[in-house]
């Protein structure tokens, strides 16, 4: 027995486990004596805040104040730690869980795609990088809509269009556009026109005819479709950049969503009976 | 966060007087690209197309940009003006940040404009993998996360012993040590810039976008602005961009940039656009290179040869007139008053309001012009413009022929992003939510009168609630390339905007018909029968002949989420020389300014109607051909509420709270102070016509 005691005295195991379990006792004492240390920074910082706020600097019993309620706040928070009291608190909660979701993402970030990978992509998603449809036109704009009074709203005769031209007010853009996009258009007379004008535009009769009254925020107008550019399949090295950040955006949302799965994976989910 | 920003501006001005780099500018050998023909592009026209960009563009390359944690490169900026959307600061440590922007409509041209000081000190200085990061000077350049450490008060007492001094004559910089290391890292940047604008810059027949490559020089001694952005014709650009450590003075700016530039013969061409002369304090624009050197004819050419254009309103304010009665050049034109950073010029009379600016000349040291802290109306353009009618009498060659663009200044690298509604700040981290934004209470009074105090309301501009979105530059061009805008730059076919896009067509001539307005070809008609913006009339044809005007505008149609507002009048103003004085006065020419619309403060809604065009004739009937006299065109929008008006609101509602009921000590109650008007009317300001008398 006691050789086997010596034994032991000896066996640097035995050191482990005591060294060890003072080191834990001291560690986890001076955890509990709860020190409190304000440094020199984050007093000038408070100072600074309080200069921001009320505009002088605070006096020594002023300064002998914002400590005091530093301290306090700061053992505050160390024992709400300690009861656990940001646990079920809303605030604390949508918090964490937006900071994970930042983390995830973090870790998320996907290699650096090969060109073949690229060239995939951009063929599986054509229709994404497609040029657009582009359209070339003629308008006559009115002021008021009343000008254009009960005429017809489709196929002017000529005798019409010239009689209506003559009664035209001037556009501040001029009368013809060529391959603008209906982004192009959106933008030079309002969306609600823009609708319109591809709405009409891709009627098999759409061209060549004039067409209206079409009205926008400056009045009313009557068109004339010229020519429909179709879209054009895209040029590998024109969309490049923009088929690399599609790829980067996808596989970071894809390796987001599996490492969240990878997660929710290590949960039993019990959830209502009629939602299972 | 605002805590933080004077600090940042405090390091970065006081590091912007202190360091230079030496550099001795040499030419590229031209990189033959193909530019694309007038004709070229699909929307090619005789009578040209407006343009919509911005031409003052900071991004992560920018010193001061840097510093507020904007990590945005060139190409990021370009980006975005094509419509992409980018984040932006705070980023965490992957640079990822959950505050996005993206333009609701894209651009047509941008011009990114990084400063050309600390270009080489920018890159070094915040990129962990250099040695140099974690030594002293950098860790002084970034300073600190608290903003009030002692490190942020040694480079602002460094720095402000460097603005007294004449600039580029204090060296203290990580470059002056290493000069090989940095020449190189400026270079690299200045590469990096050339190659942002090349990739983003459309040549195929659509003509969807034009870049150009400029930077910006950024010389402000004794905290007077002379910034100017240098942009250049095409891709063949000067070795180095010339910074104010090269040239500490514009008259030497511009010698350099003809050295190195224009008398090349290499196909380079440049022109320079000064902005914030609202704060330069009287110093941007006076007729000599030294006090007792007046300009000669040929200095007056060369800069009306290099300086064709002036940014006349951006984020950091308007430059196009103050108001004072009976203090020289100044207005009395209750429309000057939208968005200054100054206030009323001071006049010296009880009637003077407690808030005035001062004149710079009244001051006992006339330094700080920068922060708003006194201004000069020879610096503002009526003032500038007004100058420049009397220096085409004294020497026969007008220095000051200025046309007018708008930009943003944004130190995000957000090219064009001016909304009001939802507008996110221009300077990184520093503003980056709304309580920054908006920044203090000023109607709690500061009491501090030490000297750290003083020097500190030099450099600090009071609240950044002053600042706005920035405007627009517009360009009339034959189609959207470098060469075809370049060429408009050169002729002044330009106009600002205050953000919106208006569209607005101006011409002058002896013959143009009265009835131009209802004619379906308005521009055929300007362009046959008299001249654009920017031009010269040519001289009167009969000896009673009196000029007329034409002027068209458009509201800007908008998008579905911020749809557009329609104009409430156009303006002309006129300035002219008589006996060697100058007077100015304004007119409204279309439009009615007592149109009733308004702004139903509590919703921002619109009340009332406007017009969703204008346009007039106008006939100068007291016009006498032996004054010189310039022209220009304001079109003003109806009232809508300014962007801290409609944050505050929506902060408002979502916390509950109410200007009746908020304390001081809130930190919104800056939305409550009455600071910067609720309302405003977003404008157009064309470039002028001069008539030169014979």
């Amino acid at each position: 027995m006691k050789a086997f005691l010596r034994k032991l005295m000896r066996d640097p195991f035995t050191h482990f486990i005591v060294i060890g379990g003072f080191a834990f006792m001291l560690l986890n004492s001076s955890n509990n004596s709860g020190v409190i240390r304000l440094s020199e920074g984050y007093l000038q910082a408070q100072k600074a805040q309080f200069q921001r706020q009320i505009h002088k600097s605070p006096t020594p019993q002023e300064t002998r104040q914002l400590l005091q309620a530093a301290v306090e706040e700061e053992a505050l928070y160390q024992e709400g730690l300690k009861l656990k009291l940001g646990q079920h608190d809303p605030v604390v909660r949508k918090r964490i869980i937006q900071k994970m979701r930042f983390v995830l993402e973090g870790q998320s970030k996907p290699h650096r795609p090969s060109l073949q990978e690229l060239q995939e992509y951009l063929v599986e998603h054509l229709e994404e990088f497609r040029e657009p449809v582009r359209y070339t036109f003629r308008h006559v704009y009115y002021r008021n809509e009343s000008k254009i009074g009960e005429r017809p709203t489709t196929n002017y005769s000529d005798f019409e269009t010239i009689k209506l031209r003559s009664e035209a007010d001037p556009f501040i853009l001029g009368n013809d556009f060529k391959s603008l996009t209906f982004s192009d258009i959106s933008s030079k007379f309002g969306s609600q026109f823009a609708t319109a004008f591809v709405k009409y535009a891709e009627q098999p009769q759409g061209k060549d005819v004039w067409f209206g009254p079409v009205s926008s925020r400056y009045g009313a107008h009557i068109i004339k479709v010229l020519e429909i550019h179709p879209s054009q399949r895209p040029d590998f090295e024109a969309v490049r950049d923009k088929v690399y950040n599609a790829w980067m955006k996808l596989k970071t949302r894809n390796n987001k969503s599996d490492a969240i799965e990878r997660i929710l994976a290590n949960y039993h989910i019990d959830l209502p009976i009629a939602n299972r | 966060m605002s805590k933080y920003r004077n600090s940042y501006i405090l390091i970065g001005l006081g590091w912007l007087m202190l360091v230079g780099m030496s550099k001795v500018p040499v030419t590229l050998e031209p990189q033959l690209a193909e530019e694309p023909a007038i004709g070229h592009c699909n929307d090619f026209s005789l009578h040209k197309n407006p343009y919509f960009g911005d031409l003052h563009v900071h991004t992560g390359y920018s010193m001061d940009a840097a510093q507020a944690g904007v990590i945005t490169t060139p190409d990021d900026a370009y980006r975005f003006a094509k419509g992409e959307e980018i984040m932006l600061p705070p980023h965490d440590e992957d640079g990822h940040s959950d505050r996005t922007l993206q333009l609701d409509r894209p651009l047509d041209f941008t011009a990114v404009t990084d400063h050309s000081e600390f270009l080489a000190e920018t890159s070094i200085c915040f990129n962990r993998n250099n040695l140099a990061y974690y030594g002293p000077y950098c860790v002084t350049m970034r300073g600190t996360e608290d903003g009030n450490h002692p490190l942020d008060t040694l480079a602002f007492a460094l720095g402000m012993g460097g603005i007294v001094l004449p600039g580029g004559e204090f060296n203290f910089g990580f470059c002056k040590l290493r000069p090989e290391l940095c020449e190189k890292r400026a270079s690299d940047s200045w590469k990096s810039t050339q190659n942002a604008a090349q990739k983003a810059y459309d040549r195929s027949s659509n003509c969807s976008f034009t870049s150009f490559i400029g930077y910006e020089w950024t010389g402000s001694p004794a905290m007077n602005n002379q910034h100017r952005n240098i942009i250049y014709r095409n891709e063949i650009v000067s070795e180095a961009p010339i910074s104010y450590f090269d040239a500490d003075k514009p008259h030497e700016l511009w010698e350099m940039l003809d050295d190195s530039c224009t008398h090349q013969n290499n196909g380079c061409e440049i022109l320079t656009i000064p902005h914030n002369s609202n704060l330069g304090g009287g110093t941007m624009f006076q007729p000599y290179t030294e006090k007792e050197n007046p300009y000669t004819p040929e200095i007056a050419a060369q800069r009306q040869r290099l300086e064709p254009l002036i940014e006349i309103y951006q984020h950091k304010g308007a430059s196009e007139c103050v108001n004072s009665p009976n203090v020289l050049l100044a207005s009395e034109d209750e429309l000057c008053e939208f968005e200054l950073i100054v206030s009323d010029i001071c006049t010296g009379s009880e009637a003077d309001a407690e808030d005035c600016t001062p004149l710079c000349s009244d001051l006992p040291v006339p330094i700080g012009a920068f922060s708003g802290r006194c201004a000069e109306p020879s610096d503002f353009a009526r003032g500038i413009l007004r100058n420049g009618l009397k220096e085409q009498s004294r020497i026969g060659v007008n220095p000051f022929k200025i046309g007018f663009i708008g930009s943003t200044d944004t130190h995000n690298g957000t090219p064009g992003a001016v909304e009001e509604r939802g507008f996110k700040g221009h300077t990184g981290k520093t503003d980056a939510d709304l309580e920054s934004l908006i920044g203090t209470n000023s109607t709690a009074t500061t009491s501090e009168n030490d000297l750290a105090s003083k020097l500190k309301s030099i450099i600090e501009t009071d609240s950044i609630k002053r600042y706005s979105a920035g405007g627009l530059a517009v360009i009339w061009a034959e189609q959207n390339s470098r060469g075809a805008l370049f060429d408009s730059m050169q002729n002044r076919e330009t106009y600002a905007t205050s953000g919106p896009r208006i569209i607005t067509r101006f011409f002058g001539g002896w013959h143009l018909p009265d009835d131009m307005c209802s004619q379906e070809n308005f521009a055929k008609k300007g362009y046959a029968l008299g001249v654009p913006m920017g031009g010269d009339l040519p001289s009167a044809p009969l000896s009673e002949s009196k000029p007329k005007f034409a002027i068209s505008a458009f509201m800007d149609v908008g998008s579905d989420n911020f749809p557009g507002t329609e104009l409430q009048q156009i303006q002309v103003i006129k300035g002219w020389e008589k006996n060697g004085e100058t007077y100015e006065k304004v007119l409204t020419v279309a439009g009615d300014a007592n149109n009733g619309a308004s702004v139903n403060l509590d919703t921002c809604q619109v009340q009332g109607s406007g017009y969703t065009n204008l346009c007039a004739v106008w006939t100068d009937e007291t016009f006498s051909q032996s004054q010189n006299a310039f022209y220009y065109a304001r079109v003003v929008e109806n009232p809508t509420c300014r962007w801290h008006k409609h944050q505050c609101n929506a902060a408002f509602e979502a916390q509950k709270l109410s200007c009746d009921t908020i304390t001081a000590e809130h930190p919104l109650s800056a939305c409550c102070d009455g600071s910067t008007p609720d309302t405003v009317q977003e404008r157009a300001w064309t470039s002028p016509i001069w008539y030169q008398a014979r």
